[in-house]
């Protein structure tokens, strides 16, 4: 998945990357339970989560495996 | 999607209030073991968490002392991403979904008494995975085996699966 400035992405990446960020540092499991309401439309997180593998990579963050995590996401959090 | 009946019962019973599906007031765990307080679909939501996550997250406890296990135990199959979404369709109804029966508080004493259910069991013995999708199939109507399943039977087959005869029993009220 080619890597994108969320800034130039809109509302659909907008805010997926913040909220993730700190997953791999300070696992959470109540975050990846606000994705899964976010996906089904339950919970209004400020940004959409598009598809199921947003989660799954979200849970990779969770679990320290960044890399993955970010082959599943739009994010770069390897990067940074 | 997988969302049995046993698994409605079970979320109504484990997950709500007064064994219906509940939009606040339900007491439940994360996975770190901090404590919330929220909805059935709360809860579904974590236990879908606790799923994909994995061993060792799906044995902790999420809600009423009981694991992402203990709901597959009794749903028969894992909880999908968009069963969250039935189940907040069920808690958000006019009439919530409320379980078909209640939890126990206590063991019950059962009488063992010689049925059609409990040749069945004996005739299946020792229960494999496919006898317990048997009855299933048969609690949602889609099966018959000629008496009637109960949530109660589906959990005693579990139990008998697990080589816990005497919980088994308990809950078939068989004598096994």
């Amino acid at each position: 998945m080619a890597k994108q400035d969320e800034q130039t992405i809109g509302k659909v990446h907008t805010g997926f990357c913040a909220f993730v960020q700190d997953l791999p540092s300070n696992p959470s499991s109540e975050k990846l339970k606000d994705l899964v309401l976010a996906y089904n439309g339950i919970k209004d997180l400020g940004f959409e989560v598009p598809t199921k593998d947003y989660i799954k990579g979200a849970v990779e963050y969770y679990k320290g495996n960044v890399d993955k995590g970010d082959e599943l996401t739009p994010c770069a959090l390897g990067d940074s | 999607m997988t969302l049995t009946n046993s698994g409605k019962d079970w979320l109504a019973q484990n997950a709500g209030v007064n064994n219906c599906f509940a939009s606040s007031g339900v007491s439940y765990k994360d996975l770190e073991g901090n404590s919330h307080t929220g909805s059935t679909t709360d809860v579904a939501a974590m236990l879908v968490v606790a799923s994909l996550l994995g061993y060792p997250y799906t044995t902790k406890e999420i809600v009423n002392g009981k694991s992402y296990e203990d709901f597959v135990k009794a749903n028969g199959y894992d909880l999908d991403i968009e069963d969250v979404k039935t189940v907040c369709e069920l808690q958000e109804a006019t009439t919530p979904y409320c379980a078909a029966v209640a939890t126990p508080t206590t063991t019950p004493t059962v009488t063992p008494t010689p049925t059609t259910k409990c040749e069945w069991f004996s005739d299946h013995m020792p229960i494999k995975s496919v006898d317990i999708m048997d009855l299933v199939e048969a609690y949602l109507g889609i099966r018959d085996l000629g008496w009637a399943v109960t949530a109660m039977d589906i959990m005693g087959a579990v139990a008998y699966y697990l080589d816990n005869k005497s919980e088994g029993d308990a809950l078939t009220g068989c004598s096994l």
